[in-house]
């Protein structure tokens, strides 16, 4: 996907967004764990965000590390629905509002224990 | 319905529920917008994509996995920069389609995959995306 947005950017453009990835420190045996959980989709990628952007051949790459707030955004989520319970078990059906306040349990303690980070990457096209 | 049938079915499901109050009243307290969102992008970030990108009048911005348009339209109509979104259901870009109508921005909602960008090299100003996986 970076070098398809790279190719559509024009010379000097910046390409910044969030991604959810594995922690790039993963050990073998967390990356094994990470991958036994279930829990929210996340990009599995073997090699940090700044070389897969020079890779793709953006240049001015920035990573910043967005793990905090996302752990405090999973809770609010989680917050928002176990709050409004009923109208969620209405709309979803009870099955699916507890697989997703588990899943939401999961993002959380995925993040918390290393294993997952959030990250706003910046790059610009040359 | 879907352009992609290969596609995850959770990720067309989810735009069966976006305009209901309850998802609405969800999305109002933890991101603080109301675009059918259900990410973890707040209003502050993408505030914060806004300035990193340079938006405003007269720049072309692609908004990639768009989903019902979160945060792409937002920052439209709060920069004034046109906002193409892309997403790979075509339920979250007609979600989008219909909120651009209403709120009155120059947007396009496209169904495309982010490796597979319908567009001639060279197109946009900026592009942006949240939480996509791929």
């Amino acid at each position: 996907m970076l070098r398809a947005t790279w190719s559509v950017l024009k010379p000097g453009a910046p390409n910044c967004f969030y991604v959810i990835t594995n922690a790039e420190s993963l050990t073998d045996a967390g990356r094994k764990r990470l991958a036994e959980r279930e829990g929210n989709d996340h990009v599995e990628s073997p090699v940090p965000y700044d070389v897969l952007m020079r890779q793709a051949g953006f240049v001015d790459i920035q990573l910043t590390d967005v793990t905090t707030p996302y752990i405090e955004t999973v809770i609010g989520w989680r917050r928002a629905w176990e709050d409004d319970a009923d109208a969620f078990i209405e709309l979803v059906g009870e099955e699916e509002f507890l697989r997703r306040i588990h899943n939401r349990d999961l993002d959380i303690a995925n993040a918390e224990d290393g294993l997952m980070r959030r990250y706003r990457v910046y790059g610009s096209k040359p | 319905m879907n352009a992609y049938p290969g596609l995850h079915p959770e990720f067309r499901e989810r735009f069966r529920f976006v305009n209901d109050p309850a998802m609405l009243r969800a999305e109002r307290r933890v991101t603080g917008g109301d675009y059918g969102a259900t990410g973890y992008t707040t209003m502050e970030q993408a505030n914060e994509l806004a300035g990193c990108l340079e938006l405003g009048r007269g720049r072309t911005l692609l908004d990639i996995g768009s989903g019902s348009g979160w945060p792409g339209i937002y920052l439209s109509a709060s920069t004034g920069c046109t906002a193409v979104l892309t997403d790979p259901t075509l339920e979250g870009m007609a979600v989008a389609a219909e909120r651009s109508r209403r709120d009155g921005l120059d947007t396009a909602a496209v169904v495309a995959t982010g490796t597979n960008l319908p567009f001639k090299e060279g197109s946009f100003d900026a592009s942006t995306s949240s939480d996509v996986f791929c």
